[in-house]
Order: C-alpha cells, then structure tokens, then sequence
C-alpha cells in the first residue's frame, strides 16, 4: 500500500511510465481508499491551480521607476559629490607617496617630516642651549 | 520589439523599456508573490522590491537563460526573507495557534471555504516546502525550471513536492499533524 501512496503522490510531480500508470488505476479501481484520497489530492491541486492570485495596484509600476528614480539619483549625486572631492586629494597623495620613495631610494637620504616642511630639528644639543 | 531587445533598451537605460518589462512579468510575480505570502500589505512591496532588483541586476543577466526564471527567483528569495522576519515577529509577540483546534471547527460547506482552509494550509508550510507548492502548481512551473529557480536538484523537487502534498492532505484530515511537521 505505501508504494502505491508513492506513485499517487509523484503522479503530481511528474509523468508516470506506462506501467506505473497502469499499477495506479487498477489499484484506485479496487480500492476505495486510494480512490478517496486520490479525489482529495485533485480537489487540493485543482484548488491551488485555480487559485486567483490577488493584484498589485494600478501605481505598481509608476511606483517602481518613482522608487528607481529616486534611488539612482541618490546613489548617482553622492557618488559623484564624493568622487569630486577625493579624485584630486588621491592624485595628489599618490605623487607625494612616489616622490617620497623616489627621494629616498635614489638620493641616499633619509627625509624627516621636519626637513620636509622647513622646520629646523630640534635636538637635545640644541634644546639645551636654549635652556641655558 | 522581442523580449531580448526590450531587455537591451532596459540595460541601456531606457525607462520605458523597463515599464515594458514589468508589465510582462507583472502577472507571475503577483502569483509567486502572493502565493508566497498570502493576502498582506506586504506582498506589493516585495512585489516593487523584486524589479527594483531585477532593475540593478538586469546587466548581469545572461540572454541564454529566462528571464521569468531569474525575476522569479528574486521574488522567492524575497519572500523567503519576508517570511523569516515574520517567524521572528511571530516567536517574539505571538504564541503559536494550536492547529488541532483550528481544525475540528472547521467543516468545508463550500468551496471558498475549502479554498480558505487551503490558503490556511499553504501559509502553515515550511520555508522549503511552500516555494515547490507555488513554483508547480500556482505558477505552473516545470519541474526543471522549478530546480532551476530554486538551485536545488529535480529529485528534491519531486520529493519535497510529495511532502507537501501530503501535508496538505493531512491537514483536511487531520492525520497527526504536529508530530510530523
């Protein structure tokens, strides 16, 4: 019996061979309980198949390109405002970068941010005669 | 104009073309929506949220696929999402409905209320079961197509199918329902 319980319930996933259909009719031919829960099975299916699906409004559209338009003129002006602003700043720190590594390597010399600005080193020597 | 050259206007910017496009696909995502969800007010935003989506990810698509399938597949991904916050809402301000007492009230006199007791039914389906129910039967699915849309294999379509089935079917008759889901 459980194997025809099978068979009924993958008739309604899938197409039967021949003799599996065959097996399935004589046994809803002599069983009456097989036949029941065949009825049920077609009256849930055929129920879900003619369900009527409710509908999306009539704005559904105008609201998804409203939503859409919205959206990508956020995203588009914040993209642009920020890339305004950080394109010329990252130009100019990938120069600086280059040029500081292309200084040190090549010219043998080991740059100080004190150096670089113009601001003369403040040693211990020189820390001490001031004191004094 | 072909759906294909719809769809490269869309990519190409063009609005219109867009609209075009949701109103082709506007009747299977109402179905797959709804069937989803149930009747709510949040089945439209999912619905509008499936194209805005699709909208963003229309360049990615590949023409030698459907794009029923693709647009499909979002709108069950969302629903699924939609599904899981209403669990945690659920768990977290409402006690579960006994399903036995539901049940013995109820007596299909007619039709609608038959079709009722199966909206009921299809809502109490699990997050794996329910989308086979809508995919095969509401939207009229393939069993491959259906595969496809949910990345899983035919063969656990199929039985994932006959579960379904059969729990529907239990649920009219009340066959130890809670011990088996």
């Amino acid at each position: 019996m459980k194997n025809i319980k099978e068979l009924l319930f993958r008739s309604y996933s899938t197409e039967l061979t021949s003799e599996e259909g065959a097996e399935l009719k004589s046994h809803i031919n002599k069983s009456d309980q097989i036949k029941k829960e065949k009825d049920q099975l077609d009256m849930i299916v055929n129920t879900i198949t003619n369900m009527v699906s409710n509908q999306f409004s009539r704005e559904f559209e105008d609201q998804i390109l409203n939503k859409i338009n919205s959206k990508s003129w956020w995203t588009e002006s914040l993209y642009n405002e920020l890339f305004s602003v950080f394109k010329p700043v990252a130009f100019a720190s990938s120069i600086a970068i280059i040029g500081l590594v292309y200084y040190q390597v090549y010219m043998g010399d080991i740059l100080t941010i004190n150096s670089l600005i113009g601001i003369p080193e403040y040693t211990i020597e020189n820390i001490l005669a001031l004191i004094q | 104009m072909n759906q294909n050259e719809i769809i490269k206007s869309a990519i190409s910017g063009d609005k219109e073309a867009f609209r075009m496009l949701i109103s082709i696909l506007r009747p299977t995502i109402e179905k797959t929506v709804f069937g989803m969800l149930g009747q709510c007010p949040e089945a439209e935003d999912i619905g509008q949220e499936t194209f805005i989506k699709l909208y963003h990810s229309l360049d990615k698509f590949r023409f030698e696929s459907n794009l029923k399938t693709y647009v499909t597949r979002i709108a069950i991904n969302l629903s699924l999402n939609e599904l899981k916050k209403r669990k945690r809402r659920t768990n977290l301000f409402e006690s579960n409905v006994n399903i036995t007492e539901i049940s013995n009230n109820i007596e299909f006199d007619n039709q609608t209320e038959f079709m009722d007791r199966i909206k009921w039914a299809l809502k109490k389906l699990s997050n794996k079961h329910r989308p086979v129910i809508v995919l095969r039967f509401i939207d009229g699915y393939s069993l491959k197509e259906t595969a496809e849309i949910l990345e899983i294999p035919v063969g656990t379509v199929l039985s994932r199918t006959s579960r379904a089935l059969q729990y529907l079917k239990d649920i009219i008759n009340m066959e130890n329902i809670n011990e088996k889901y």
